[in-house]
């Protein structure tokens, strides 16, 4: 029995044998869609295919970036892929860390929510740490605490806050938040106080009434919170990928949530709230991609109400399919995901609409320096314009025979 | 400077700290929430941990501990007592005065 200080290191692995070299995207993907598929105390059965070289710093790298190492590690402990000794101790860290800092941002989360309480204002944990319960639970990294508040209490949270302690960061005003810092917070934990979700760019419209009105108080990570419905929450996790460009996390919560309550979510709800908040194409490109990028289980109701029908939708689900494919690959040099977000909406007409709003504006953000943001975001739509045509041109033809068939599967929902 | 573990000494989880099991065979991470510190802990450690409620003597806490452990090695008794110390030191458990029936 022994304590022992986490700490951080990685030996870069052994290369530059000719044998093929396994990218990050594919090993990433491997790794997950099998231990994805197992129970935590599964005895390790079956292989990952992957003869030759793994180049692990790239592995570690992308697991990195996308914040996903210690959910990795989950899957590496139940994969047969033999990992290098010094890896599996790099991902151990990370896991290690993970835990610590949720434990810690759990403790912060219970006082906001005891001090709210206290002072009589309603409030409702989304998001992080509510969302870590849906899915991978203390594995599921988060920085910010999101909280949701009435459209007329954040004055009175403020005050509430001020006088624990807290301060607003230094953003710049976002119309739908404020951030303060957490006193004394080594951890860089940002409290988040939303008093409306809808996003102002993409043009999405959550009905928060309802959302309240579906709310109940439920056990996250130990304590207790009043927390959005199941069904709500999966979408309003859907909702987010376009301004996270698809990010890997939220893409494995979304199939992980799936793959854990997908019997007790409120399908035929999930489709007409999608359609009422203005993401259905969204939600639709987003749960098909996850089944034939990933391999995700759908119901076969929800597989045929997902599948591509016309150009638009291939073009969309095309998008996607290539966003999360660089965020497996090169996710520090964004081409198509960088456009993602402004591409697959509800219309075609409304791109011209976003990209407009986003030229002027500069995105959400409305800030010191937007000029210069959007500047420099729209001279990176420039760069990436040929690997969107690519994608325009690749969508033309409908699939090969094959493509596309999501719905044939109807695995085990734990 | 810890103080001495006897076997009257009872020992208890500090508050101020928060545990999380890792699942599996890997222990458990626990988290000094005032000093931000956090420790991993193994298997038996974890074990260990969960028994630090201050209901039990040093001694009483070893014979809880053989039944875990059947099989464990005569080294039980020191290698628990500097565990015991290793978490003091750290200022994730503290004792309880010897003979006390509630923890402090």
């Amino acid at each position: 029995m022994e304590t022992h200080e986490a700490s951080s290191s990685l030996t870069p692995h052994a290369r530059g044998t000719p044998r093929p070299v396994h990218s990050s995207g594919v090993v990433l993907r491997a790794v997950l869609q099998e231990g994805l598929a197992q129970p935590q105390a599964a005895i390790k059965v079956g292989g990952v295919p992957l003869p030759g070289e793994i180049d692990w710093p790239a592995v570690c790298a992308v697991a990195h970036r996308a914040r996903i190492a210690p959910i990795v590690y989950q899957c590496l402990r139940s994969a047969s892929l033999p990992v290098p000794g010094d890896v599996m101790d790099w991902f151990r860290v990370q896991h290690y860390d993970t835990v610590a800092r949720n434990l810690a941002s759990l403790n912060v989360l219970r006082t906001v929510l005891e001090m709210l309480a206290g002072a009589g204002i309603p409030a409702m944990a989304f998001k992080g740490p509510a969302l870590a319960q849906l899915g991978y639970e203390m594995a599921r990294s988060w920085k910010d605490l999101d909280i949701l508040v009435g459209p007329g209490a954040i004055d009175r949270v403020e005050s509430v806050l001020f006088a624990a302690g807290y301060r607003l960061m230094p953003d710049p005003p976002h119309p739908n938040h404020r951030r303060y810092a957490v006193r004394g917070d080594a951890r860089d934990t940002a409290l988040e106080i939303h008093f409306d979700i809808s996003d102002p760019l993409l043009a999405y419209r959550p009905d928060v009434p309802a959302i309240w009105s579906r709310s109940g108080a439920a056990k996250i990570l130990g304590l207790t919170a009043r927390v959005p419905d199941l069904t709500d929450h999966l979408l309003l996790t859907v909702m987010q990928l376009p301004h996270h460009r698809w990010s890997l996390r939220l893409v494995l919560d979304i199939w992980q949530v799936i793959r854990r309550w997908q019997e007790a979510v409120d399908w035929p709800a999930f489709f007409e709230r999608a359609r009422a908040w203005r993401m259905l194409a969204l939600t639709r490109s987003a749960l098909c991609m996850l089944t034939t990028s990933l391999g995700a289980s759908l119901p076969e109701s929800v597989a045929s109400a997902v599948r591509p029908v016309g150009y638009y939708d291939r073009l969309r689900l095309e998008i996607a399919t290539q966003s999360i494919s660089e965020q497996f690959e090169h996710p520090f040099r964004p081409r198509v995901m960088w456009l993602a977000p402004f591409v697959v909406t509800e219309r075609p007409a409304d791109v011209l609409r976003i990209l407009t709003r986003r030229l002027l504006a500069g995105g959400e953000a409305m800030g010191d320096g937007r000029i210069e943001t959007a500047v420099r975001r729209n001279l990176k739509s420039i760069e990436v314009l040929p690997e969107v045509i690519r994608v325009i041109a690749a969508s033309v033809l409908p699939p090969p025979q094959g493509h596309g068939d999501v719905g044939s599967r109807k695995g085990s929902t734990r | 400077m810890s103080p001495e573990i006897d076997g009257k000494a009872r020992v208890i989880k500090n508050a101020q700290v928060a545990a999380h099991e890792l699942g599996g065979t890997e222990g458990g991470v626990l988290l000094h929430l005032k000093s931000g510190q956090y420790h991993g802990v193994d298997s038996v450690g974890w074990v260990i941990w969960n028994l630090l409620d201050g209901s039990r003597t040093f001694d009483e806490f070893v014979q809880q501990l053989r039944l875990h452990y059947p099989d464990a090695p005569d080294g039980l008794l020191d290698e628990t007592r500097t565990f015991i110390h290793g978490l003091l030191e750290r200022d994730l458990a503290e004792v309880v005065g010897p003979g006390s029936d509630t923890p402090a």
